[in-house]
Parts: C-alpha cells; structure tokens; sequence
C-alpha cells in the first residue's frame, strides 16, 4: 500500500533566469555566446538538472542589456519579459539577435542600475519549489548609481545608492524585493569596486573574475551553465 | 586568482561543484591539505556599517546565530569523534574571509574509491561498515543528524601497512535533533538518499526530522559497500529508494547480499522511521556478521 499516494515533487524547481549583458564592444564573446546558445538553453539546463536528479518543471529567461546612460541615452538598457522555454526558443532567439556589441562611452558602464531592474523583475511566484537567478555578466566596473542621471531615459526609479540597492537585495529575515531563500546573483564581473563591494557584502552572491587585460573571453557558456546548475 | 586566504595557499580557485549554499577550493599550509569552505550566507556588515539600518542589524544578529550554531555543532563533533571523523576544528575552524565565514578541515582523498569498496575482502567489508557504523552512533550519542550520507562522503584511505581506514567528512548539512531544519532549504542531502519522511519534508509536510534519516542512508550506503549498486526499484515509478517508499513500492536488496545483512539492511530502509533500528543494534548486528568472515588462517 502506498504511504504517500500523491504525485511527488520534491525534486521539482520552477526557475527563472534573468541574464544581464554588458553590450559594450569588449563583450561581443559573450554576446555571440548568447546567441549562440540561446535555442539550446532549455535543453542544456535540464540535462545538467537530471543528472543531479532533479527536474524543472518551469524554466523563465530574460535578457537584460546595459550600457553606459550618458553615452548610450534612452537605448542604454533594453530588456525582454520573461520568455517560458522551450515555448518561446524563437523569441529568445529573436530577442537576442538583434543585439550588436557597441557603444558604452568611458570604461565603467551602468551596471549596478541594470541590475536594479533585474532584482525588480517579476519572478515566478508558484507554491514549487523556486530558483530566482541574476545572471550578470560585465567586464568593466560599474559607475556609481546615479552617474547617468542626467541622461534622458535614465530611469526615475533606479536606487538612488549603493545602500539602496542593498536594500533591494535584502538580507535573511530583511527580505527585499526578492525571495529570501530562491534568489541568487552571480556575477561574472571584475573582483573590485562596487562588484567587489557586491560579493563580500550580499548574501547567495558568488562572484566569478572577470581578467581586467582579457575581459569575459575565459567564460565559456559550459561554465554558465555548471554555475547557474549548482545554485539549484 | 587570490593566492593566499590568511595562512592557506590556495591551490585551487573557488567552485561551487555539488553545494548550493556555499562554494570551497583546495589550500595548502605546513605541508597539509586543507579543505575551505565559504558559505553564501549570512555576510557580515562592512567594517564601519551604519547599524542604524535595519539591513545591517539583522546581518549582525545573524552572524552571531550563525557563529554560536557553528561552534555548537563543531565542539559536539570533537566529543563525538571516535577517529572517523573529519570535520572543522572548533577552535580556528571557522573565521571570516571578505565579509563571509569560512570552515577549514582537513582534505582527504580516498585510496579506494566508493565504486570500489565492492571489491575489498568481505572481511574488510564489514569492518568499514562497523567503522561507518560506530562514527554515525557516535554522532547520534551527541545529538548530531549527519543528514547528507552518501558514498561520496565516506573516504576510504589505506596506510602504510596497508590497513585500510575509514573517514566521514562534511557536515555543513548536519544538524541536532533537539533543533531539526523547519524549512526545506535548511536540508541538505543528495536525493537519492534521502529517507522517505525526509522527502515528504520537502514536500513542507510537517514532519519532524530524526536520527532515523541517518539509518535510511546507512542502509543504502550498506548496500553500495557490499555490492557495489543500490538495492532496486521500479525506477519508471520512483526516482530514489526514498520515493519508492513513499510510494509503496518494493525495494528490495540484492540477494547475492549474506542473508544477515540482507535482513538488516531491509529493516533500516522500512518506510516507518521508529521501526528502523538504531544505530548501535546496526553495529551489533555487524559485529555477528563479522564473526562470519574470521581472519585467514
């Protein structure tokens, strides 16, 4: 006689990834990835999952790209909604195509307000288990939040500092704007500055370097994905 | 890559390989390896931190509950440990790197890999087995769930007289019975070991975890010491011996297993966790089968 006659789905995770590209023109290695990669992006991370027994039953992607406000204007972020995949692997693919690596004025670039607007998307919020992924990937350090404010387009909303942004990111039972227990950012992102300040000051952060002389060229797509499987 | 964490030379750079809640490297000092682990969380606020802000205090308060658990945990492996175990030690185990704690044991690396434990005299066999046997009834006199028993923590190293020994590592999944996980990202073992009651935890069912995961994972550990597989189940219904048993589904142990164990192996994977044995009627009942395999000659 079966104890529990119920369909299990412990090992079930609804994930949402939100990929956050510098578009400058240092990044077209891992821009290319992206494309390269995005129809099969769904069928990678659910083979990485099953072979550590696991199963999405949901899996969400948007893409976020950022530049630099006072270089770029109101074009300097352009995101997509959420994508369900395999479903919309045309839109994804759509989406990310028609992005060129340009642009970006002096070196740093607006990241810290990209990722702003990543940590306010809105993430799944079913009873499964979940996984909320910032997936930041930038070879440059980040102005500080309100340099581009100036700029037309810059977004009214964005944290007005650093503190701020923390804010949003919130800590255990000071929770933010995320899931305490479903989020997780990983940066592929230069170890200093206000990246730095990111991985030894937030929590579920882990931060991969970017080389300062060889930019993200190193970030192949299989360690993307091995490190966006291991935070599940 | 940083080359150096305070006396450790890093030999490896961080990964994140089979933890979800932490990331570790490998690091050498006074000619040892060590084992370092950084966990995600909780951070500490930066030196010189407004405390004024709400964010700050509840990183405080939540390093100081993260520390005094920690110690608790580690002083209670030191009384626990009968030789097994390899865990942090409690005095410099723990220290804080960058904003997050990190724990250091030593780093072992097994001589006979768990695939090939199968292979070893039955004799030998079943004394890794009491060995394994006696450290988690060591843990359990003190308190402490292993909760994330599996091969792959259980080190099989031989010495230069080549004796083997017997090694249990990583406990940043353990946990005292008197405080079991009360939310599912607070357990952290390998699905396919899971007990029964722990996976209808993660279905946050309200079940109170106990030592008796610990057995549920012994039995299948047992079973892959001996045989060097799994016991069976239908796995087009059932992903884990765990879930076959929330399901009703038989799993049933090898027959080329000894009868005696065979027996044992199947009251400790019985889907009813106060019907598994403890741990020490399991060393006692290894110790009969070890008077089966006298030493040669």
């Amino acid at each position: 006689m079966s104890v529990y006659p119920g369909k299990f789905t412990g090992y079930d995770y609804d994930v949402d990834i939100c990929l956050v590209i510098d578009r400058t023109g240092s990044m077209r290695p891992i821009i290319d990835t992206v494309k390269e990669n995005a129809l099969s992006l769904h069928r990678d991370i659910t083979a990485r999952m099953q072979a550590k027994g696991k199963t999405v039953t949901g899996l969400r992607v948007r893409v976020i790209w950022f530049g630099d406000y006072l270089a770029d204007g109101p074009g300097a972020m352009v995101a997509s909604d959420f994508l369900t995949l395999p479903e919309q692997n045309a839109a994804l693919e759509q989406c990310v195509s028609g992005i060129r690596a340009e642009g970006g004025g002096d070196i740093p670039e607006d990241g810290l307000e990209a990722l702003a607007f990543a940590i306010r998307s809105r993430w799944c919020q079913g009873t499964a288990k979940k996984r909320h992924i910032i997936c930041l990937f930038t070879d440059a350090p980040a102005h500080a939040l309100g340099f581009g404010a100036a700029a037309e387009g810059y977004p009214a909303s964005a944290p007005k500092d650093f503190d701020e942004l923390t804010d949003m990111w919130g800590f255990g039972q000071y929770p933010g704007e995320m899931d305490s227990y479903a989020k997780r950012l990983l940066l592929f992102a230069p170890d200093d500055g206000w990246w730095h300040r990111i991985r030894t000051e937030w929590e579920n952060t882990i931060l991969r370097p970017a080389d300062p002389d060889g930019g993200l060229e190193d970030v192949g797509y299989a360690e993307m994905l091995d490190t966006i499987a291991n935070s599940i | 890559m940083r080359d150096h964490i305070y006396q450790y030379e890093l030999l490896t750079p961080f990964t994140t390989e089979g933890s979800g809640t932490a990331q570790w490297c490998k690091a050498r000092h006074g000619g040892e390896t060590f084992f370092i682990k950084q966990f995600l969380s909780p951070t500490q606020p930066p030196a010189g931190a407004d405390m004024s802000r709400p964010v700050n205090r509840a990183k405080r308060d939540a390093c100081i509950a993260f520390f005094r658990a920690r110690q608790r945990l580690y002083n209670a492996l030191r009384e626990a440990n009968t030789g097994a175990l390899v865990c942090p030690n409690s005095v410099d185990g723990l220290f804080v790197w960058e904003g997050h704690y990190c724990s250091v044991s030593r780093f072992i690396t097994p001589d006979v890999p768990p695939e090939a434990i199968c292979r070893l005299p039955e004799r030998v066999r079943v004394i890794l087995m009491r060995t394994l046997t006696l450290a988690l009834a060591g843990l359990h006199r003190q308190g402490i769930v292993h909760s994330d028993l599996k091969p792959d923590n259980v080190m099989v190293t031989v010495n230069e007289n080549r004796a083997c020994n017997l090694k249990l590592i990583d406990f940043d999944g353990s946990f005292f019975a008197d405080t079991p996980p009360s939310r599912t990202d607070e357990l952290h073992g390998d699905l396919a070991y899971l007990a029964p009651e722990a996976l209808r935890f993660l279905m946050e069912e309200p079940v109170r975890l106990t030592a008796a995961v610990d057995v549920f994972a012994l039995g299948l550990v047992l079973h892959a010491m001996w045989c060097g597989r799994l016991p069976r189940f239908d796995g087009t219904r059932a992903r884990s011996a765990g879930e076959a048993c929330l399901l009703g589904l038989d799993v049933l142990p090898d027959p080329a297993l000894p009868e005696d164990l065979r027996r044992l192996i199947a009251r400790m994977l019985q889907a009813d966790p106060a019907r598994r044995p403890a741990m020490p009627q399991v060393y006692d009942a290894l110790g009969r089968l070890l008077a089966l395999y006298p030493y040669p000659g």
